[in-house]
């Protein structure tokens, strides 16, 4: 029997043999593999868990500041509007204007009373808070109030017509001011302007309609001070929610990994809670990479000599060497609390946080060398590992950020040199690894400036 | 020419796909011999091979959703048997046999021609060779694959995986005729 033969003989047996192998364990293995397989359906279990609780708490985070933020600043415009009202038209003069239209001669009219009464203002002011409270706690209230009324068509005539004041429309709305004002500061405080109004037309016949047109344009009067309170709890809230977008240059660091340059982007949004206190979070995109190398083996050196002796043929399956280059993009929430040096200017600050994410993209490339023969001293081989959005990774990185802002026209240049360390392993291999490196951010609107 | 899937087979994968444990049992019991069949040849011993069976059978169901049913699925089994067998051989360092000629002469002394050679005689035979040789030599033999393939594989060259094989031919020739000179003196 030729070489040929021989070779071609076994190989077609081996064939023949495997292809048609049979094995009666089958149950066996079944059960063996039952022991791995369910322990991996409830770890993939935990991990959706793991990553719905991650999400949930990033969504009550959220929820739970940024209502408090509104509040607080409803609570301070409200003690805001403790001041007289002639204060607050003052500080808005353009949306007093704007907003009062055709009835400004009634302002103007209420302006003079106030002005002949100083301590007019003082009661009212008392009443415009009390009014500015239940504004804010009855919204649709405002709404109601806004409806087009007959004074505003035509001032003139509630002023000095009677017959206006019997407007049924116009009864609404004192009506509504009586119920908004409490009684007893309802007489104090129409009785002056009355009185005042009652010299001025020289009319005492009608005394109660009079009392009436003042109401009413006292409601008007009001009504466009809440305009413009409006218009402040909007201005106001809008600044206490403020977006940005931003990018980020840095240096990714890990322990046994070359530094690696990379850069990242997002949108963040600062949420104010207090004078000097704010919370930050957003998402960003980010690149990560780092790159490992070592030069040994990886077996023990006696048992690498061993079989290196007598199996040369064993040993060149071990590797001489081995490179990792992984590459990690990861979309970060971070939840930062950020501290302002000075809230009036509101350029410096520090902030400090968690970030919470996921990798939207894992890649762990390793490269083996190895030293085949004195001719073929070293060959390559790479084993890629890829994984996208596997795991949720919650509050495992700290934030650490010191910020500088500049005024950019109304928006606002933020340097801020950050740094990022890392609390747990993350990603499919637990790397730990951190960053650190400049963001530079780009505020629409003026943030963190108190006015 | 491979077998492509029929459509019991393809139904079987489609439900295994959607994580139904029945079918996956099934599919498991079914296609258990032939991956076994690739396992024993690439490992040390029965238990060894069970593993990689095994892991092997977990990376499928979890990537069985990424299947094209358009190719056959005997061959990709093939595949992913064989790389996971390959993959436990390169972190584990835990083989070679102990095994003589003269054992395998002990072992083969029934076996009176080589087409005869049943598969435990074949799984001893392969033993005594070099692990990387028997590697090479089942995976360009039996399974089909190029040196290239090997090459790449097993993170070796080309030419390396020529002569590795050569040697494990040369090797087997050595043995076989060692057994089939000693069945001829028997016979005799």
């Amino acid at each position: 029997m030729s070489d040929d033969q021989l070779d071609d003989g076994f190989r077609d047996r081996v064939k023949e043999v495997f292809e048609n192998y049979e094995d009666d364990s089958a149950d066996e293995g079944w059960l063996l593999l039952r022991e791995k397989y369910p322990a991996r359906e409830q770890h993939d279990r935990a991990i959706f868990w793991w990553r719905f609780a991650g999400v949930a708490a990033c969504l009550a985070l959220l929820l739970f500041f940024y209502p408090a933020g509104r509040n607080k600043v409803v609570r301070r415009l409200t003690r805001t509007s403790g001041n007289s009202v002639k204060q607050i038209v003052a500080q808005q003069p353009m949306v007093s204007h704007a907003k009062a239209g055709s009835h400004a001669p009634i302002i103007q009219a209420a302006k003079q009373i106030v002005a002949q009464q100083p301590m007019a203002s003082h009661i009212k002011a008392g009443s415009h808070a009390h009014i500015s409270q239940q504004v804010q706690q009855q919204p649709q209230y405002v709404v109601s109030q806004s409806t087009p009324v007959p004074a505003k068509t035509n001032p003139q005539v509630v002023l000095n017509n009677p017959p206006v004041v019997n407007n049924p429309s116009a009864a609404v709305i004192i009506k509504n001011n009586q119920a908004l004002l409490p009684k007893d500061s309802n007489a104090t405080i129409y009785q002056s302007p009355v009185t005042a109004l009652n010299n001025k037309t020289a009319d005492t016949s009608h005394k109660k309609p009079e009392v009436t047109v003042s109401k009413s344009m006292l409601a008007l009067f009001d009504k466009d001070v809440q305009t413009g309170n409006n218009k402040i709890v909007q201005k106001q809230a809008a600044n206490n929610v403020v977006f940005g977008v931003y990018t980020a240059s840095y240096v990714n660091y890990a322990k046994g990994s070359k530094a690696q340059f990379n850069n990242g982007g997002g949108l963040s949004v600062d949420i104010r809670i207090s004078d000097r206190l704010s919370i930050n979070t957003g998402i960003l995109v980010a690149q990560n990479s780092l790159a490992y190398s070592g030069s040994t083996s990886g077996y023990p050196a006696p048992a690498e000599a061993f079989y290196s002796t007598n199996f040369p043929g064993l040993s060149n399956l071990a590797p001489s060497s081995s490179n990792q280059a992984v590459s990690l993009v990861n979309l970060d929430v971070p939840v930062n609390l950020t501290y302002q040096f000075n809230p009036q200017k509101g350029n410096t600050y520090f902030s400090a946080g968690l970030s919470s994410g996921t990798f939207i993209n894992e890649s762990y490339v390793t490269t083996y060398n190895y030293n085949v023969s004195q001719n073929n001293p070293e060959q390559l081989s790479q084993d890629d590992h890829h994984k996208s959005f596997d795991d949720f990774y919650f509050g495992q990185m700290l934030n650490l950020a010191f910020g500088v802002g500049y005024p950019l026209g109304k928006n606002k240049l933020v340097i801020e040199p950050f740094f990022k360390y890392p609390l747990g392993g993350l990603g499919d291999q637990h790397i730990l690894f951190g960053s650190g490196g400049l963001n530079l951010k780009f505020n629409f609107g003026p943030s963190g400036i108190r006015k | 020419m491979p077998r492509q899937p029929d459509s019991t087979e393809e139904e079987l994968i489609r439900q295994c796909a959607t994580g139904d444990l029945k079918c996956q049992e099934i599919l498991y019991k079914k296609f258990y011999g032939f991956a076994m069949g690739i396992s024993a040849r690439y490992s040390l011993n029965r238990e060894d091979a069970l593993e990689v069976v095994n892991d092997a059978f977990i990376k499928l169901f979890h990537t069985l959703h990424t299947y094209d049913q358009e190719r056959p699925f005997r061959p990709w089994l093939s595949t992913l048997v064989i790389h996971t067998a390959i993959d436990r051989r390169r972190r584990e360092l835990k083989y070679q046999s102990d095994l003589q000629p003269g054992q395998a002469l002990m072992l083969m002394s029934s076996s009176d021609t080589i087409g005869h050679l049943q598969a435990a005689e074949i799984l001893e035979l392969l033993k005594l060779l070099p692990l990387l040789q028997a590697t090479v030599f089942n995976l360009y033999e039996v399974d089909g694959y190029s040196h290239d393939e090997i090459g790449q594989l097993l993170g070796i060259a080309a030419s390396s995986s020529r002569v590795y094989l050569t040697r494990a031919k040369e090797k087997l020739r050595k043995i076989l005729s060692i057994i089939m000179h000693h069945e001829r003196r028997s016979v005799r």
